[in-house]
């Protein structure tokens, strides 16, 4: 169990010092002074959400830890997915990225031989998406160093 | 050529109709998906419309906007789960009536009274944008702070649960909004040496990292069961008798009209607090208000008619000063500034022919709407809710990837997109609305331009700081935010007051 309001006072004074520290690198007064005066008033609201967590307590129970594992595990692909990019190239690291995705949403398909079949809907949309974009709308997508 | 004339034409165009019959499919379909929003839908799209030509792109996004509203109601009648946060009240007695058989009648109802409510809403939008605009014209450096303050104070009412947590939800969205070059001083600011981070944040990346990623996370661990479908019954001749039904309660449709529209004006209601206030409202004035949710047609009426109407009143403050009044029309405001059309006076002057085809394309959406939901909508729903989450999770991440990359061709958008998911997800667990933190990102840069410019203008007066305090329009601002900041304590204490406590709470 967790305080959520004392756990979002604290992060949030995180927040004001890492923007409190740049101050000193912003020579004009012009640019400085409506950041200061927003960090100030953040600084005060959480002060008093702060107070507020003690005076009138609330808990909330922590997700699920598998739940949080499989949250945690899907940010990791995402992050994963955008970073292959620039490796395996855009259409590769989506196919392979996308079937991870599906697998971590139903684990069983691993299981069922269903592997190459969530392979192959990955390769269609994702195909069907890129003809979509690059040569019908002329959208530029990421290209990656091996492949395209 | 009147640019009134000239804006209906270029609406009147074989390739707008099939845009516009593209979005209003796909609004439809998204709508019609628990877990995504309009707002999601009109964020993912967003790329699709940048080599289209303005009015194009905004017809195609006003068309996904109109229609994604409306498909909320599908699975809130078939599922009991709301579509999108505009349809929380259609639950409470569509799905009674899906129930009871009623299902297909209850669709039929929803996109009679989502049809009439559109309707509403686009009329008043074409009355009363051109005279707001007139009076947004007046404005100065001051009064564009206050305004932007008073879509500020808008957070007491959009995070109901605790608006000292919105406002911190706020002001960590304005200083999100501040990384990059300063707007008056020029000067590179909390970019934390990262030279990727001086374009600043793109209003897009935030949005579907915030709004889309969150809930991709949520559908994940979402449990099989609560994914469970029910299949609606068909019965012959049902349209033709519940058009009737609809049509033949014209207060109620006329009132939750109204109600949707005046919500959808006040910048950061929308459509999950109108559904809810005329669902309320139809029960009070309702002769038989003990058969509300029990599966009363009323009930159905009153929710879908609001939420419909908040997208022409929600576009009221967006098109005439700059505030957003839902949020997917802040979606929207990041559309006209990717092609270059600023909100305010000039879009009634230099760019009319584009607003005014805009509003237009909104009335033909609205009609196409009627037609696509009763023609295919309920065997599209049917083929929807069998869309396995397995592929739906990881179809919107992929959209989300293109979404945020497209815009400015930056791979460091899509890692900021993602970083503003994760914050996104962190920031539900603490209790902090994100809404909060979107509207702090879009008036944050208005706000400081507006401060800082007043400050500027300000050096010549005796006591600088006054120029906020001593204009007229800034003073009736002013009083506005006090009573913004102030309405969901002043309510309180009104219903508070005997006589007002059989009132019914939702």
């Amino acid at each position: 169990m967790y305080n959520p309001d004392r756990t979002a006072a604290i992060l949030m004074f995180v927040v004001v010092l890492i923007f409190t520290f740049q101050f000193s690198d912003i020579p004009s007064t012009y640019s400085r002074v409506f950041p200061k005066a927003v960090t100030w008033t953040l600084a005060i609201l959480s002060a008093i959400l702060l107070i507020q967590s003690w005076v009138t307590p609330r808990v909330a129970e922590y997700t699920d830890t598998r739940e949080l594992k499989k949250v945690g595990l899907a940010i990791i692909l995402m992050f994963g997915w955008i970073a292959c990019i620039r490796f395996l190239g855009f259409y590769l690291a989506s196919v392979v990225f996308f079937t991870l995705l599906m697998i971590l949403v139903e684990p069983s398909l691993l299981k069922q031989n269903k592997l190459m079949a969530s392979i192959f809907i990955a390769a269609v949309e994702i195909g069907a998406f890129y003809m979509v974009f690059t040569r019908a709308l002329n959208v530029p997508l990421p290209r990656g160093i091996i492949f395209q | 050529m009147n640019p009134i004339v000239s804006g209906i034409m270029q609406v009147l165009t074989p390739t707008n109709f099939l845009f516009m019959l593209a979005g209003t499919v796909g609004g439809l379909i998204v709508g019609a998906l628990p877990g995504l929003t309009a707002t999601m839908a009109t964020a993912l799209i967003v790329p699709f419309t940048f080599t289209m030509p303005p009015l194009s792109g905004l017809a195609t996004l006003g068309a996904i906007y109109m229609a994604a509203i409306y498909g909320g109601a599908f699975s809130a009648i078939l599922v009991n789960a709301p579509g999108t946060p505009s349809s929380i009240g259609t639950c409470f007695d569509g799905y009674p009536m899906a129930k009871q058989g009623r299902g297909q009648e209850a669709i039929i109802a929803a996109t009679i009274s989502s049809v009439v409510g559109g309707l509403l809403g686009i009329i008043a939008l074409a009355l009363l944008a051109p005279p707001l605009a007139a009076v947004a014209i007046k404005f100065g450096p001051p009064e564009y702070f206050w305004v932007s303050i008073f879509g500020i104070t808008i957070i007491s009412t959009l995070s109901s649960k605790s608006a000292l947590k919105g406002f911190i939800g706020g002001c960590l969205g304005i200083l999100l909004s501040m990384i990059g070059i300063s707007p008056v001083g020029g000067d590179v600011r909390f970019t934390f040496g990262i030279s990727a981070m001086q374009g600043g944040i793109e209003l897009i990346c935030g949005l579907i990292g915030l709004f889309c990623i969150p809930e991709v996370l949520a559908l994940i661990v979402q449990k099989a069961e609560d994914l469970e479908r029910l299949k609606p019954k068909k019965v012959k001749g049902i349209i033709g008798t519940t058009t009737r039904q609809v049509l033949k309660q014209k207060v109620n449709l006329l009132r939750s009209g109204i109600i949707g529209t005046i919500v959808g004006i006040m910048p950061g209601a929308g459509g999950s607090i109108a559904n809810l206030i005329a669902y309320n409202e139809a029960k009070r004035a309702s002769k038989h208000p003990e058969k509300f949710g029990t599966g009363i047609i009323d009930g159905v009426i009153a929710t879908e008619t609001a939420n419909n109407a908040t997208v022409g009143g929600g576009l009221i403050p967006l098109l005439t000063l700059g505030i957003p009044g839902t949020p997917t029309a802040a979606v929207i405001y990041g559309a006209l500034l990717i092609h270059g059309l600023r909100p305010g006076m000039e879009l009634f002057t230099v760019h009319a022919d584009i607003t005014y085809g805009f509003i237009f394309s909104l009335l033909i959406a609205t009609l196409m709407m009627l037609v696509v939901g009763l023609a295919v909508g309920t065997g599209l729903n049917e083929l929807l809710s069998r869309l396995p989450v397995r592929i739906l999770v990881p179809s919107i991440v992929f959209l989300s990837i293109i979404g945020s990359y497209a815009i400015r061709n930056n791979m460091a958008d899509v890692f900021i997109m993602l970083a503003f998911g994760a914050v996104g997800y962190i920031i539900k667990q603490l209790e902090i609305d994100s809404g909060a933190v979107v509207l702090g990102l879009i008036l944050g840069p208005l706000a400081e331009e507006g401060f800082v410019q007043s400050l500027l203008m300000s050096k010549a007066l005796p006591v600088p700081w006054t120029i906020f305090f001593t204009r007229p329009l800034s003073i009736l601002l002013i009083a506005l935010s006090a009573l913004s900041l102030f309405w969901p304590l002043i309510s309180k204490l009104k219903a508070q007051r005997p006589g007002r406590e059989e009132g019914f709470n939702v």
